[in-house]
């Protein structure tokens, strides 16, 4: 029995996570993470996620 | 002393295509921006922050251009930020070993009266040139502070906030003077009757403000004053407040000459807000600038022509006073290699060998680390199959994790070596500066077809991926050749596809004409591009022809660390694919392969079979699950007569009988799955590409992403099968699917059916329709391709 809850809360995740990446695909026309360090590394080839970078990314940069 | 401090300043950079402005992005902020040696990699606006003195300095990477007058998409980016964004300074980044070039655009951001800090980069390579430049000169000309850098390792970068602070300071103090360029009197009067008139306009809308010119480059923008931050200190505000006061002026003075060069862009507004007045004023001095010169009025040249020459001309009295070249007799190395490398012929063969190279390399070695890979992966499965569910064999856990998640993603990890070794090669061609020959070479090839050679570049990332391929379609002007170019990028063989080839081209090639075939698969790609693109230009895109204008950059030797960087990025972006959506969707297509369940009644008819066996094995003296066990260790029949003679026969039967039994029953399962379901219902279609339904399920899956093709294929294999589980997926495709098949399945997958993100990209980038309608016609072709090539092999018994 628990190893039926385990393989079902695995499959739930993955299809929630499968779904998430097809919004924010949609939503960012084409990528389908967000912004840098979070997506599928649309912005390491240059064009800019739509989904701003927040203030804790921004940080990340160079000081 | 007067100091900026606890202030946040804008910085734009801003520059000639290919002159380093990302480079030296990456090495202030400390960011990862893609850069490349040729121009058009960047094609948006990118930001980057940098902490220095308490200062918060901003920096924005602008797509290069040449001038202030765009045509392309990328172009307009970079001319509309320094139009109508806020920005406190522009970096001007000049390539120092091309300046009199460069130097156009630094004239034209002079005249926009933009505070400015001129960066020369590649100063090390302008040195190694012969080229030397009096600064104190230009300096004094430019009436901006100049920068010497090496972008490339850094040198001097670290000055270039230093500079940007001293602007700041001496305009705030009044130090500074924008002081704009002069052209000709007639011209210059000509400008003064427009502005006056843009003046008496402006001065109407800002005692009664009507709001009839709401757009972009409408009275607001001629009206408006930069805001000013109140969380600004002293300095930097009494900067903004002079600035704004010098922008209204020099904006006029702009718009002006704009309206004279009869740029598109402002005409078009203007007419549109109504205000002809301005437009009838500068269509007259339009006529008066004409008459007054000859040769504009025979040659029929556009008066912005007029304009363009007189800046190349101050560029040239500037580059006449201040710079000299001491090896100008000398032919370049560079120019030396173009002649052969860029000849009509030669440079196509050995633009074409080069390639194959990439692809004789990508399998030379990396065929090594994918067997480690496979075999590491074998031995995880074998070690819990056997040792940790060794005795539960139907455990749903077990199969999830070596069926679903070894068999799924580590199908996909296997190639990491190849992708790693072919975007390596890649980077080695870019950073070398050939890359831009490459499109210069295919060009008039291209051009054939529909097509420039400035769709090389997309076409070339396309190699990559295809989403940031549709983004770089940005460069080309047209739209109507951009379209086009969208169009058949999904047609260059992208990196997801790539584990496809290399599951089913060793699997039916040996070792020598693995690298020719790949090369074959990727031509293919480009051949079918070209055929489809022609299509189009003769049919939607009639009569549009583009001029290519693309700069070929000098060759730099690659570093290492660079090229390793690259193919790290890209190897780190598979991985993290591969750890992600890949997974998930592993996890999910293990599912639907695996869920609903046989009936219980249905189980029972194979257990009966096999008790059958069973009782049959035991009345010969032998125990079934021994015979198993040992079957691993029997390589011949020779090796079953240790059983005994007698035996020999009954046993072979017995083994081969249970086999037939637990495939039977694994196949039974999968099709009662809801993915044995889909396969089904797609097979009396697929069929006639001689796929089956398994391979149908594998392509459902690969419309998210194409690397799931691979996976599912080695779910459905798993889970489908109980005595192949020390096989490779190579193997087991080999041994069940005829060559001509596997021909089949990578026509397909090159050809058709975009993945959900390159569809949506498109959309964005396009339009619905577009993105609806480049999806269906090229499933619809991938697969008639398919079916043709299986039909006609089939026919004449090729492949089978």
């Amino acid at each position: 029995m628990l190893e039926k809850i385990i393989v079902g809360m695995v499959v739930i995740g993955a299809v929630v996570l499968l779904v998430r990446k097809a919004v924010v695909t949609y939503k960012t026309g084409g990528c389908s993470g967000g912004c840098k360090d979070k997506g599928c590394g649309c912005c390491v080839n240059n064009f800019r996620c739509e989904l701003k970078p927040s203030s804790k990314d921004k940080k990340k940069s160079r000081s | 002393m007067v100091t900026v401090k606890n202030a946040r300043i804008t910085v734009a950079l801003v520059g000639n295509p290919n002159c380093g402005k990302t480079t030296i992005f990456n090495k202030l902020t400390g960011e990862k921006q893609a850069v490349g040696n040729y121009s058009g990699v960047t094609v948006e606006k990118v930001e980057g922050c940098l902490e220095r003195d308490s200062i918060n300095y901003n920096f924005v990477d602008l797509p290069g251009i040449y001038s202030l007058t765009t045509f392309s998409r990328d172009e307009v980016v970079a001319r509309d930020y320094l139009l109508f964004e806020h920005f406190d300074v522009v970096v001007n980044v000049v390539d120092a070993s091309n300046i009199e070039r460069n130097l156009f655009l630094t004239l034209q951001l002079k005249e926009l009266g933009l505070p400015m800090v001129v960066v020369f980069n590649m100063c090390d390579l302008a040195k190694s040139r012969g080229i030397v430049y009096d600064l104190e000169k230009l300096e004094q000309i430019l009436a901006a502070p100049i920068v010497e850098v090496v972008g490339s390792t850094g040198r001097g970068v670290e000055q270039i906030t230093d500079y940007v602070k001293e602007v700041i300071v001496q305009k705030s103090s009044g130090e500074h003077k924008s002081d704009h360029l002069r052209y000709s009197n007639a011209i210059e009067t000509e400008i003064h009757n427009v502005v006056t008139a843009l003046d008496i306009v402006a001065s109407k809308e800002e005692t009664s403000f009507s709001g009839r010119l709401n757009k972009k480059l409408g009275i607001r923008w001629l009206l408006a004053g930069q805001r000013v931050e109140s969380d600004s200190d002293d300095i930097v505000r009494s900067y903004l407040e002079l600035k704004d006061r010098d922008d209204v002026a020099v904006r006029r003075r702009w718009l002006a000459i704009k309206l004279l060069e009869n740029d598109k862009t402002v005409v078009d507004e203007w007419q549109d807000n109504n205000l002809n007045e301005v437009v009838k004023t500068s269509s007259r001095a339009l006529s008066n600038i004409s008459s007054v010169d000859n040769r504009v009025v025979k040659t029929n040249v556009p008066v912005a022509a007029k304009f363009a020459a007189e800046r190349y001309g101050n560029v040239r009295k500037i580059c006449a006073e201040s710079v000299r070249n001491e090896k100008r007799e000398r032919i370049l190395w560079s120019d030396r290699c173009d002649r052969i490398l860029t000849h009509p012929f030669w440079g196509l063969l050995i633009f074409f060998c080069a390639m194959y190279l990439v692809f004789w390399l990508t399998f030379a070695l990396g065929n090594y680390p994918v067997g480690w890979l496979e075999t590491l992966f074998q031995i995880l499965s074998d070690w819990l199959n056997n040792s940790v569910w060794g005795n539960s064999p139907d455990s749903l856990l077990r199969s999830l994790i070596v069926d679903g998640i070894i068999g799924g993603v580590g199908g996909v990890l296997t190639f990491f070596p190849n992708i790693f070794i072919l975007f390596g090669a890649i980077a080695i061609l870019e950073e070398s500066g050939y890359m831009a020959r490459g499109a210069f070479l295919t060009d008039r090839f291209l051009r054939r077809f529909g097509l420039t050679g400035k769709s090389f570049i997309p076409m070339l990332v396309g190699f990559g991926c295809s989403i940031p391929a549709v983004m770089a379609t940005r460069i080309i002007e047209e739209r109507k050749s951009r379209l086009c170019t969208i169009f058949v990028v999904p047609l260059m063989s992208c990196g997801a596809r790539f584990p496809i080839y290399m599951l089913i081209i060793p699997a039916f090639l040996s070792e020598k004409w693995q690298a020719p075939a790949l090369w074959c698969v990727y031509f293919a790609g480009i051949i079918i591009a070209a055929i489809v693109s022609s299509v189009l230009s003769v049919t939607t895109f009639r009569n549009e022809h583009t001029p290519l204008l693309i700069e070929l950059p000098a060759y730099h030797s690659p570093t290492m660390r660079t090229v390793g960087r690259r193919a790290l990025e890209r190897g780190w972006l598979y991985l993290r694919k591969a750890g992600t959506t890949i997974l998930g969707v592993a996890i999910a297509l293990w599912a639907i392969s695996t869920f609903p369940m046989l009936p219980k009644s249905e189980l029972a008819k194979y257990e009966q079979e096999r008790q059958v066996l069973q009782t049959e094995a035991s009345s010969l003296g032998i125990d079934i699950d021994n015979l198993l066990v040992a079957e691993e260790e029997i390589e011949s029949a020779d090796e079953i007569a240790g059983w005994g003679s007698d035996n020999v026969e009954p046993v072979s039967r017995l083994l081969k009988e249970w086999h037939e039994s637990q495939n039977a029953e694994a196949e039974a399962k999968l099709e009662y799955s809801i993915a044995g379901k889909i396969g089904k219902a797609f097979e009396p279609v697929i069929e006639y590409a001689g796929f089956d339904w398994r391979i149908g399920t594998a392509l459902v899956g690969a419309l998210a992403a194409k690397e799931i093709f691979v996976a599912q294929l080695g779910i459905v294999f798993k889970v489908g099968t109980v005595d192949e589980n020390s096989k490779s997926l190579r193997e087991t495709i080999a041994e069940r699917y005829s060559p001509l098949v596997g021909v089949c399945m990578i026509i397909f997958c090159l050809v058709g059916a975009p993945c959900f993100a390159t569809f949506v990209v498109v959309a964005k980038e396009a339009s619905w329709h577009w993105a609806i309608a480049q999806w269906g016609v090229l499933t619809f072709i991938g697969f008639i391709l398919a079916v043709l090539t299986f039909q006609i092999g089939s026919f004449f018994h090729i492949g089978l």
